[in-house]
């Protein structure tokens, strides 16, 4: 493939017939195309141009595209962790910092624990937000975009999770959260969020939210369990199909939930090669 | 009879069914058990009144540096003051003072700016590192004390408007702009400024370069100030050298070694008497990370012997908490360590070492049982001049009660202590 280059003419009655004031030619590997044969040079950069034309708005929409996660994905939450053996095919959502909603403010305390990855790994930044209390679009919606977006800006991660367990009077304010996120944030960046198991109801709330993917986590369901454990003990699924395409579980529960395109997997103890490798195993 | 079995029963349903938590009645209180009478201002000048061997051990140290007829300096009570903030009860009698925001307001008014403004994260103190995916402790609030210091003396001496002033406190924001960011690294000074800014300007270029992890030049930078005796900052020039080591070593044994070396005989330098005790928290913290009965002794000479001008609040740091660990120490139910200090020594009978536990259980009513406990016993490491840490991690101890259950609480519900902080 050639390359077209242009350049101002200095005389423009040279070039009358092909009216233009630009001359142009057609590179290819040091050879310039003569003067003389500036038509035909003309037809190949139309087809050249075209084919540029279709790879820059390729390689754009690639750059609007959010790379999306590996099919398994490691919780890494706040503890030392050493994952610089993490096996191709899986990535890590490490919790980076915990926005708490109180008293009408916002706090955050950012994540001390180091984790040491491979370089390359793909690496979902998550933010857990907190609100033991009421919350307020007033004067918290603002700080706590602020926060997210400064982590999401300093950790430089290849997607972003918010973890909010948010009661039923606090959805509204997720709601309003999520999408000033993603305002914020572009539609270039992978937003995951994760769900009470709750939402995934029939005529769930998070219909329409501006996220790349919703990750019910199916452990430590509180009221929930007894039902839904039997459910997916079954082979059952959840029933929001927004529900089914990602999973968050406990490692000990990987063998009774059922398969999903990315599994999000949270252990109790701290992540070891072994543990590692007998995920993966069991994802596959 | 029947009457009185129906009494009965009502009796025991009233105490099945009965709040498990009494009504808390507002009590007059006398005499403080753990602290002195507010505001400790008076306390920490001596006016020590009748103090009480069940006082926090941070208290008694006071208390006994008095007795020995060695007062605190000016600045050592200044950084009472700031252990106290530490500590949470710098509001208890209305004294504590938070530098950083000190600095912001008067840089603001110095240079007719908007106040610096802080990242939501951040905060100016933590910087974010990619090679561990974490956040570290970069900017401790010393920091932010010697540059609001250092402002108001350039400014009586130049002129708040001066260009001298203007350029030094720009520098200085592009320094504290690598606490949570960065890097920025502030150009050499002109030759046309006074000679006194031109050398705050070397300080502020290697200071610039530690924030930003840029070790080599920082150390390089520190060295030459070390060399100088041009400079205001030569006094303090050896220890960024130490710390800078200590920092760019990381994990790895050979340059902690170094690290090491370098402070030992920045300790054996009786001319560097002003840094020994800054070098001796540094050192054991950072390079060596262990605590044994030998720094616990260190330390006692030190705050005995009025060595810690300008170090006296991370040693009370780690002298209470090591003499915690080595005394096994309930403040409620033993005596024994405050009877030691009362009885003219500055260290614990000699006990098991003991590892601190890291969970506080959380107590009925909404109460912690050992929330008071934790105040003064704290299992959170102390970090370098700044106290930030310890404060956020005893605000998540605060809250755990009140957290609502969800997922993943298992693991979020331990408390995860900071590691260590990068000096």
């Amino acid at each position: 493939m050639g390359l077209l280059l242009c350049a101002e003419k200095q005389d423009g009655n040279q070039a009358a017939e092909e009216k233009s004031h630009y001359s142009c030619w057609y590179h290819t590997g040091g050879r310039r195309t003569p003067a003389g044969r500036w038509q035909e040079a003309r037809d190949r950069n139309v087809l050249e141009y075209g084919c540029m034309r279709a790879l820059l708005l390729l390689l754009v929409a690639s750059r609007m595209a959010p790379a999306a996660p590996p099919k398994v994905m490691l919780w890494a939450w706040e503890r030392p962790g050493d994952l610089r053996a993490l096996p191709a095919g899986a990535g890590v959502a490490f919790l980076a910092a915990t926005v708490t909603l109180i008293d009408g403010e916002v706090e955050t305390m950012p994540r001390f624990q180091p984790l040491r990855l491979p370089r390359g790994a793909y690496r979902m930044a998550v933010v857990r937000v907190a609100a033991p209390g009421a919350v307020s679009e007033a004067t918290q919606l603002r700080p706590a975009v602020d926060a997210i977006a400064d982590v999401a800006a300093t950790a430089r991660a290849d997607a972003l999770q918010i973890d909010f367990d948010a009661g039923a009077s606090q959805l509204p304010f997720y709601r309003a959260l999520l999408g000033q996120v993603r305002a914020r944030l572009g539609k270039g960046l992978f937003l995951s969020m994760t769900a009470l198991v709750s939402w995934c109801g029939p005529d769930s709330w998070m219909r329409g939210l501006p996220v790349n993917e919703i990750v019910p986590m199916t452990f430590e369901m509180g009221g929930a369990a007894p039902a839904i454990e039997a459910r997916l003990r079954s082979g059952g699924k959840l029933e929001s199909p927004l529900c089914r395409a990602s999973i968050g579980v406990a490692e000990q529960d990987l063998a009774a939930r059922p398969r999903a395109l990315r599994t999000y997997v949270f252990a109790y103890r701290d992540w070891t090669e072994e543990a590692v490798r007998a995920v993966l195993e069991r994802t596959r | 009879m029947r009457y009185a079995a129906l009494i009965a029963g009502a009796a025991v349903l009233a105490a099945v069914l009965a709040l498990a938590c009494a009504p808390e009645f507002p009590k007059t209180v006398f005499v403080y058990t753990r602290h002195p009478d507010f505001p400790r201002t008076a306390y920490l000048e001596g006016k020590l009144g009748v103090f009480r061997p069940t006082y926090a051990r941070s208290y008694l140290v006071i208390a006994y540096r008095y007795v020995r007829g060695r007062p605190l300096s000016v600045p050592e009570r200044e950084q009472v003051r700031d252990y106290w903030k530490d500590r949470e009860t710098g509001d208890w009698d209305h004294t504590a003072t938070d530098w950083q925001d000190r600095w912001a307001y008067e840089i603001a008014r110095a240079t007719g700016a908007p106040a610096p403004q802080k990242k939501p994260v951040g905060q100016g103190r933590y910087r974010f590192d990619t090679s561990t995916n974490s956040y570290f402790f970069n900017c401790a609030e010393d920091a932010y004390r010697t540059a609001y210091q250092t402002l108001q003396a350039r400014a009586a001496r130049f002129g708040a408007q001066s260009a001298a002033v203007r350029a030094w406190a720009d520098a200085q924001q592009q320094v504290f702009a690598n606490c949570d960011g960065g890097p920025a690294i502030p150009p050499p000074a002109p030759a046309a400024l006074p000679p006194l800014i031109r050398a705050d300007r070397d300080y502020q270029i290697a200071a610039a370069q530690l924030y930003s992890g840029d070790y080599p030049r920082a150390e390089a930078g520190f060295r030459r100030i070390a060399a100088s005796h041009d400079t205001p900052w030569q006094w303090i020039a050896p220890y960024l050298v130490v710390r800078t080591l200590a920092r760019g070593a990381g994990d790895d044994p050979a340059l902690l070694a170094n690290a090491e070396k370098e402070a030992r005989a920045v300790l054996a330098d009786p001319r560097l008497a002003p840094i020994h005790g800054m070098t001796l928290v540094l050192l054991h913290r950072v390079i060596l990370r262990k605590n044994d009965a030998g720094y616990l002794h260190a330390l006692a000479d030190d705050l005995a012997g009025g060595k810690t001008e300008r170090s006296f609040r991370e040693e009370l740091w780690d002298y209470t908490t090591l003499y915690d660990r080595f005394a096994a120490y309930d403040p409620f139910a033993d005596d024994a360590a405050g009877a030691a200090i009362q009885a003219g020594r500055l260290l614990p009978p000699r006990r098991r070492s003991q590892r601190l536990d890291p969970l506080v259980p959380v107590g009925r009513c909404g109460r912690s049982a050992a929330r008071a406990g934790t105040l003064a016993r704290d299992p959170v490491r102390p970090v370098d001049g700044g106290g930030a840490a310890p404060r956020l991690a005893r605000r998540r101890i605060a809250r755990r009660g009140s957290e609502r259950s969800h997922g993943k609480s298992g693991v979020r519900d331990r408390l995860v202590l900071p590691p260590f902080a990068r000096t």
